[in-house]
């Protein structure tokens, strides 16, 4: 069969950008008030690694992930894509340029289909408007068709087949997610940023979507950037972890250094060291 | 006892000295424009020609042949049944190769086995879980030259030397057959009908999987036994669902739909089979009797979900068609309940069949172990003419219902076969009452095991059935049990297990049971392995308490309520023959615990050691037993649970 693979029609990333970071800060500072949510925090994001954010509630995961897409402005740093200065680029600009989100808890659209919501993703890249719509042109049939054959390739990535024509409504979280996740690759990313996208799940879901995650960055060569609070999950399919704690980034490195870091088990474990966290290495 | 004989079909769609390729090449020039095969995609059923097969078939066969495979060599398959695999068996073929197929949830073990019993040249694996199972057994198989797989998904960063991607074997064939056009035809005239095509390794309930090797011949002509008795139309719509590592598959879905004609539709996945089925409206089905018992399941629980207006209507329209069915009133009576039923069909029977995809469905078999007699009656309820057929894997297709007769007591008559290519099938029933096949295109023995093909072939060349069967005077076959089946209390009494349980598996509660008793007890016992789903429903609707499947399984109004389908069974049986004491499992029944083959047949010597607790406590009169049960991972790891398990007597009914 003439098969469409997710792999042939991704956008060869960082072919002519080779050794330049996808995504970069630099130095970012960010306040509330007298509150310093982040002071002088770094981070660089490579071609085809998943790189995760970890460190306790409050040490500016969450500021730093608004700051990339410009949720927040930080007072002061720069934020670099493909070598490109980008820190006053719009919210929706970084979206279209190629800087997927996907967020804590459900952002899709419960009356709609799996198909629907995954469709509703591709808005920003559809060049006929509402007046088109209504004609409905030849163009717009082109185009519907178009996108409605990337939505396909999306869902069987996805292997959301059987729920193609289900409202979102009722299906579950882990389900729910994996839509969430649907509308961002429908956005052809060149990064992706994933907000906690495990939290809430079952041990059978995370499992789910980690595979996902690792087949987004195995298949599209897409780079992302995790926040999680599932070590486990975390140390498995990081390439890169950077912890942070009250707004710094105290160490970056691969799961293995981060494991045997002691700086990261007195922040994350304390003195008494329990190992809930699953930070320390396994025997 | 006299021998009965079979009749030649009169059907003109013969076989002839061809094989299936040279089959395959006429089909093709007689209608190249026709649909061949259909595969859902993306959620759109996509039509491919015959000239458009044809074409992957010849691209393919020169891929394989680029890699190895040549006349004799062995390819083996393991995948749920898509389009590739099917090009890729015709593409094998072809070459004069030999083709066995593997069920999809073979454990690394078997597949290892299988490849090293089979010789396999060349292995394709669907995906990446098939290839990582291959890959566990590839150092010690050095025969084994190359693993073709179909969906790269996970593959991306494989480097085995041995792998080879589908697309690139299509491409190799593409240029292939360019350099040298006039290859392919000169292989394949020289394929033989008595050439070997297939292995299929039996599920095997008893020790180690056999290879039956199944010729050209005998497939097309276990083909044309369908064709004929049934009159299957050329264009008829097939759905693909039915493993092909099962030689029923092979006939219906491989030669059959090349002889009849039909239309080979894939369905998008496994997970939408009723959903394709449904869209699809196929007018050829053959299923297993657990995937008959599984759609009657289906429909009875989501009768237990609806609300109670329509469980009325549907209970008054089983009830309405139950008396239709047992009627024998007068002109009057007999009016009104004709109207009655069609008003039944209407509202009710229509849209049942309707959202099984059973509305188109003329030709409606069940093949495999017995289909107890309530779920047909069931079928037959709902309008769907579903056909017994009889048949082993060894020697094919034999009796069924045919020529638009039924009878549920009966396997039916010996089907038609094909006067080009072999003589009419014959039975006869020798001494122990075991039933003897000669005739048709025969059984060609187990690969490689001679000493297990002359345990079941007379010195006359006839096959052994081992199944114990009375012909009637009218030439219908009646099956009691397997020879070996039949067993014997210690009172001397002789029971049909069997049948007990498939009386027992009616129930929509029990998904399995396994009858008790030999020469060494008094008695019949039996173990309920109980359907998680539906008593999970069930128990649910009543507000009950449980938080395991084990807990699930004791509760008290579950244990009652599968002696209330027991005493039913009962009722059907002599006193000696009845159900005395009996035990729900406290887990369900499992292929990765070694508990059922993969084709869900009980392996009872398995289930027998491994629950000897229970059956002891049955027989020696304790009130309950405290046991461990075995969790197997698919990893190989197992747990040991400790489970308090209820031992139920059944009260003897008097008179």
């Amino acid at each position: 069969m003439d098969d469409i693979r997710l792999a042939t029609c991704a956008t060869p990333v960082g072919a002519m950008t080779a050794g330049v970071p996808v995504l970069e800060a630099r130095d970012l500072r960010l306040s509330f008030g007298k509150i310093q949510a982040l002071s002088s925090v770094s981070l660089s994001v490579l071609n085809g690694e998943i790189l995760s954010v970890i460190g306790p509630n409050g040490a500016g995961k969450s500021s730093l992930l608004n700051c990339l897409s410009n949720f927040y402005s930080p007072d002061s740093g720069r934020i670099f894509f493909f070598g490109q200065d980008i820190t006053s680029m719009p919210a929706h600009r970084r979206a279209a340029v190629g800087i997927a989100r996907t967020f804590q808890g459900i952002q899709t659209y419960g009356s709609m289909t799996v198909r629907e919501n995954i469709l509703s993703g591709f808005h920003v890249k559809m060049k006929t408007g509402l007046l088109d719509a209504f004609v409905y042109w030849p163009r717009v049939r082109r185009e519907e068709r178009f996108f409605a054959d990337k939505a396909e390739e999306i869902i069987e990535f996805l292997e959301l087949e059987e729920l193609r024509h289900m409202r979102i409504g009722e299906l579950g979280y882990g389900l729910r997610k994996r839509v969430d996740l649907g509308r961002a690759l429908a956005l052809d990313p060149k990064v992706l940023i994933m907000d906690e996208p495990m939290a809430g799940m079952n041990v059978e879901e995370k499992g789910d979507l980690a595979r996902f995650v690792l087949d987004i960055k195995a298949a599209r060569g897409i780079p992302i950037v995790l926040v999680e609070h599932d070590m486990e999950v975390v140390m498995d399919i990081s390439d890169r972890v950077m912890v942070m704690e009250w707004g710094i980034s105290i160490v970056t490195g691969t799961p293995e250094t981060i494991r045997a870091d002691p700086r990261v088990i007195a922040a994350y474990l304390g003195e008494e060291g329990n190992d809930e966290t699953g930070l320390r290495p396994s025997r | 006892m006299r021998p009965v004989s079979g009749l030649p079909g009169s059907d003109p769609r013969t076989v002839g000295v061809r094989s299936i390729p040279a089959l395959f090449r006429d089909q093709c020039g007689a209608h190249p424009d026709a649909v061949c095969m259909r595969a859902k995609w993306h959620g759109i059923w996509r039509p491919f020609t015959f000239r458009e097969v044809w074409e992957r078939v010849r691209f393919l066969s020169g891929g394989l042949a680029a890699i190895g495979l040549s006349r004799g060599d062995v390819l083996a398959i393991v995948s749920e049944n898509v389009m590739e695999v099917y090009l890729l068996e015709y593409a094998a073929l072809c070459l004069g190769a030999t083709v066995t197929c593997m069920y999809p949830d073979v454990t690394a073990e078997e597949i290892s086995y299988i490849l090293g019993h089979s010789g396999a040249a060349v292995l394709v694996a669907e995906d990446q879980e098939q290839v990582d199972k291959a890959l566990i057994a590839v150092d010690r198989l050095p025969g084994l030259r190359r693993v073709v797989y179909l969906d790269d998904r996970g593959l991306w960063d494989y480097k085995h030397p041995l792998l080879v991607d589908y697309d690139m074997l299509l491409a190799t064939g593409e240029d292939a057959s360019g350099a040298e056009p006039g290859r392919f035809e000169t292989v394949l005239d020289t394929i033989r009908q008595d050439d070997l095509a297939v292995i299929c390794y039996t599920s095997g309930t008893t020790g180690v999987p056999k290879g039956v090797m199944l010729t050209h011949r005998f497939l097309l002509d276990n083909a044309y036994r369908l064709l004929a008795s049934f009159g299957i139309r050329s264009g008829a719509d097939y759905l693909s669902y039915i493993s092909p590592a099962w030689a029923a598959e092979q006939i219906t879905g491989l030669a059959l739909g090349l002889l009849t004609p039909m239309v080979i539709n894939f369905p998008e996945k496994p997970e939408m089979v009723q959903h394709d089925l449904r869209e699809l409206g196929p007018e050829f089905l053959l299923f297993t009797p657990r995937q008959w018992e599984m759609m009657a399941s289906t429909v009875q629980a989501k009768m237990l979900d609806a609300d109670r207006v329509r469980q009325r209507i549907y209970e008054w329209a089983i009830g309405t068609a139950r008396s239709v069915a047992t009627s024998n009133g007068n002109g009057m009576k007999r009016k009104r309940r004709s109207l009655r039923l069609a008003i039944a069909e209407r509202l009710v029977f229509r849209a049942i069949r309707d959202n099984l995809g059973l509305k188109r469905a003329t030709v409606v078999l069940s093949a495999g172990s017995g289909l107890s007699a309530e779920i047909f009656t069931l079928f037959h309820q709902f309008g769907v003419p579903l056909r017994n057929l009889y048949g082993s894997t060894e020697i094919g297709l034999v009796a069924a219902h045919w020529g638009g007769e039924f009878n549920p007591d009966t396997m039916g008559r010996l089907l038609l076969t094909d006067p080009t290519i072999c003589p009419p099938l014959q039975v006869r029933v020798d001494g122990n009452g075991e039933l003897l096949i000669s005739g048709g295109s025969g059984f060609a023995g187990y690969f490689r095991d001679e000493d297990a093909t002359d345990n079941v072939r007379t010195p006359e060349g006839e096959y052994r059935t081992g199944d114990a069967v009375r012909p009637t005077e009218d030439g219908q076959l009646i099956f009691l049990d397997r020879i070996k089946d039949l067993r014997t209390l210690s009172t001397g009494h002789s029971f049909p297990p069997q049948f007990i349980e498939n009386h027992l598996r009616a129930s929509p509660f029990i998904k399995d049971a396994i009858i008790l008793g030999d020469e060494r007890r008094q008695f019949v016992g039996a173990l309920i392995n109980i359907d998680a789903e539906i008593v999970g429903h069930f128990a649910e609707k009543r507000g009950l308490g449980f938080g395991t499947f084990t807990e699930m399984s004791q509760l008290p109004e579950v244990r009652e309520r599968i002696a209330e389908s027991i005493r039913k069974t009962n009722a059907l049986l002599d006193s000696g023959s009845r159900i005395v004491r009996f035990a729900t499992l406290p887990k369900e029944l499992d292929p990765d615990d070694s508990e059922l083959t993969r084709s869900r047949k009980l392996r009872r010597e398995t289930i027998e050691s491994r629950y000897k607790d229970i059956i002891e406590a049955i027989y020696d009169g304790a009130g309950e037993c405290h046991t461990k049960v075995i969790v197997q991972y698919e990893d190989g790891k197992s747990i040991a649970m400790n489970a308090w398990v209820a031992i139920n007597e059944i009260e003897a009914e008097h008179g």
